[in-house]
C-alpha cells in the first residue's frame, strides 16, 4: 500500500482533534476504496501504539536539570536534538474518553527539583514541577498534589477537570498554573479562562486570563488581577510571586529542595511578591525571610516560619 | 435534566443547540443519538466495510451512552462520533492481537522440535510481541527524515501542542500536520502489516 493513503489516513486521524471535523467527508473518503478504511486502521492503531511506548522510548533518554533541558545526547533519540529530558510520559487516549475506562489510575512524579513534562493526550499537557505528583484517572479528570502548569488545547468535545486538596478546576481550553500545599489553592490563568469550585461548594469562580484565584482551608475563593509572565515561571527555573500566600511560596520551596519548609498560621496566609532564587533550603528560606519580613525556627527537620521575632 | 425541561414544541430548538456545540446532558446524548443514528451506522459502515457490524456496533455505542458520566459533554455529535471510531479501534485490536499470538504460535509449533510448546500464556505472548514492536518503532523514528522527523518527535515524544511547533518552527498549522503524517506513512511502511 501506497505511502499516499497513509499520508491521508494521518491527516484524517488528526483532523478528529478538531471542532470542524467533517465526518461525513471522512465516511465518503472510507467509501471510495476498501484500501482507506486498512490504511486508516493501521495508521491509528500506530498512533496508539507510539503514544502507549512512549514510556519505554524515553527511558533511552537522560533525565536531568531543572530547565527540563537535555544537556547531554545520549540516547537514541538524540538525534532529534534532546528530547524532553524530563522523561515526558503518555496515557494513550484517543479523541473520546468514553470507551477508554482507565480502569489502574497513572500517576506521574515529578522528581525533587527536576521539573517533568507529560503529554497527557492529544492537546492536553502538563508540566509538573520537581516533587508534585499529577494523577491521571481518565474521562478527562486528573488529581494533583503540588503545583504544576496546564496548557489545554480548546476541544469542545472534552472538559478537562483538576481535582486538588478538595477544589476542583474545570477548564475547555487555556493556559493555567496549579499550586497547593495540600490545604490552599492557588490558580492564575495566562490564556483563556477556568472554572474553580471550593470543595463542597455548589458555585463556580471563573478566572480569565490575567486573574489568580486562591482559596483557602475555609473554602473561600479570593480573586487578585496577576503579573501574567509571573505564572509558571519555576518552568525555567526562576521563582517569581506575585501576592502569593506565604503558605504556597514555604511548599514550593519544599518540594523543589525535598526538604520540608512549613508555614504557622499567623503568616501563612501573608500576601507575597518578590523573586525568589534556585538554592539550597537554607538559602532560599533565609532570601523569603529578608524579603517578607518573617522569622523562622526549627521543628523537627521541617523549618517553620512565623512572626518575625524582632517586631 | 435538560430535556425534561423542553416542550414538545421546542424539542427541535434543543436538539440543534446540542448538535452546534452547546452542552449536552448524557441524556440528551442519548437523544441526540436518535437522530444521528442513520449516519453514524453509515459512518460504521464505511470503517468497518460490512453493514452487519455497524449495526452490532451502533447498538453497542447506544448501550455504552445509557451509563455515561454525567457532566457536560460539550459538542455532543463528535463525541458520538469518537466514540464509535474507538468502539471499532478496540475491535480491530483485538483482532489484530489475537491474529498475532495465532501466528506466534504457528512458528512457536512448526520449530519445536519434541511437539512440546510451554504455553506462557496469552498475555505473556501479547507482552512479547509488544516489545518487539516497540524496540522497531523507536527504530524507525530514527531514520525518519529529517524536517518531518522533527515535528514527530517534538509532537509525539514531547508533547508540544501544534500551534507551539509551528510557531516555534515558522511553519502553519497544516504544515506541522502533513509533517506528522509525512512521517507516519514512513513508520507505516518500516514497521509493514504488524502495527
Amino acid at each position: 500500500m501506497n505511502d499516499d493513503i497513509h499520508e491521508m489516513a494521518a491527516l484524517w486521524l488528526q483532523a478528529q482533534a478538531h471542532d470542524d471535523m467533517d465526518w461525513q467527508a471522512f465516511a465518503t473518503w472510507l467509501e471510495a476504496d476498501p484500501r482507506h478504511r486498512e490504511a486508516f486502521d493501521d495508521v491509528a492503531l500506530l498512533d496508539e501504539r507510539i503514544d502507549g511506548s512512549r514510556n519505554d522510548l524515553a527511558r533511552n533518554l537522560v533525565a536531568n536539570d531543572v530547565d527540563g533541558v537535555a544537556a547531554h545526547g545520549r540516547g537514541r533519540l538524540w538525534r532529534w536534538g534532546g528530547v524532553a529530558a524530563a522523561a515526558g510520559i503518555i496515557l494513550a487516549v484517543g479523541g473520546a474518553w468514553l470507551s477508554r475506562p482507565v480502569v489502574e489510575p497513572l500517576t506521574y512524579a515529578a522528581a525533587t527539583g527536576v521539573n517533568r513534562n507529560v503529554a497527557v493526550a492529544d492537546g492536553l499537557s502538563a508540566t509538573v514541577s520537581g516533587g508534585s505528583r499529577l494523577t491521571v484517572r481518565g474521562a478527562g479528570r486528573l488529581s494533583l498534589q503540588g503545583s504544576a502548569f496546564f496548557d489545554v488545547r480548546h476541544d469542545p468535545s472534552r472538559a478537562v477537570v483538576v481535582d486538588v486538596s478538595g477544589y476542583e478546576i474545570r477548564d475547555v481550553g487555556t493556559r493555567f498554573e496549579v499550586a497547593s500545599d495540600g490545604v490552599s489553592v492557588r490558580v492564575a490563568v495566562t490564556q483563556g479562562a477556568v472554572s474553580l469550585r471550593a470543595p463542597g461548594s455548589a458555585s463556580l469562580v471563573r478566572v480569565d486570563a490575567g486573574y489568580a484565584a486562591t482559596g483557602g482551608a475555609d473554602g473561600q475563593v479570593r480573586l487578585v488581577a496577576t503579573d501574567v509572565t509571573a505564572v509558571g515561571s519555576w518552568r525555567s527555573g526562576r521563582f517569581v510571586y506575585d501576592r502569593v500566600p506565604l503558605s504556597l511560596v514555604a511548599a514550593d520551596i519544599s518540594r523543589f529542595t525535598g526538604e520540608p519548609v512549613r508555614t504557622d498560621a499567623t503568616v501563612g496566609g501573608q500576601s507575597f511578591s518578590g523573586v525568589l532564587a534556585r538554592g539550597s533550603r537554607d538559602s532560599m528560606v533565609e532570601s523569603l525571610r529578608q524579603l517578607a519580613g518573617v522569622g523562622t525556627r526549627r521543628e523537627g527537620n521541617a523549618i517553620l516560619l512565623g512572626p518575625d521575632p524582632r517586631r | 435534566m435538560i430535556l425534561a425541561g423542553c416542550p414538545l414544541a421546542a424539542l427541535a430548538a434543543c436538539r440543534g443547540r446540542m448538535e452546534r456545540g452547546a452542552s449536552t446532558s448524557p441524556s440528551g446524548l442519548v437523544l441526540l443519538f436518535g437522530e444521528l443514528r442513520a449516519e453514524l451506522v453509515r459512518f460504521l459502515a464505511a470503517r468497518t466495510g460490512s453493514r452487519a457490524d455497524a449495526e452490532d456496533l451502533a447498538q453497542e455505542l447506544w448501550l455504552r451512552i445509557q451509563d455515561a458520566q454525567p457532566g457536560p459533554i460539550g459538542n455532543g455529535r463528535a463525541y458520538l462520533y469518537r466514540a464509535a471510531q474507538n468502539l471499532v479501534l478496540d475491535q480491530v485490536r483485538e483482532r489484530r492481537r489475537r491474529e498475532a499470538r495465532e501466528a506466534h504460535w504457528r512458528a512457536a509449533d512448526a520449530s519445536s522440535a519434541d511437539g512440546q510448546v510451554i504455553d506462557p500464556g496469552p498475555d505473556a505472548i501479547d507482552a512479547m510481541i509488544e516489545r518487539e514492536r516497540d524496540a522497531a518503532i523507536a527504530r524507525a523514528i530514527e531514520c525518519l527524515p529529517e524536517g518531518a522527523g522533527r515535528v514527530f518527535t517534538l509532537h509525539k515524544l514531547e508533547g508540544v501542542s501544534h500551534s507551539d511547533i509551528a510557531a516555534r518552527l515558522g511553519i502553519s498549522r497544516s504544515g506541522v500536520e502533513k509533517h506528522i503524517a509525512v512521517a507516519m506513512a514512513h513508520l507505516r511502511r518500516a514497521m509493514g502489516t504488524e502495527v
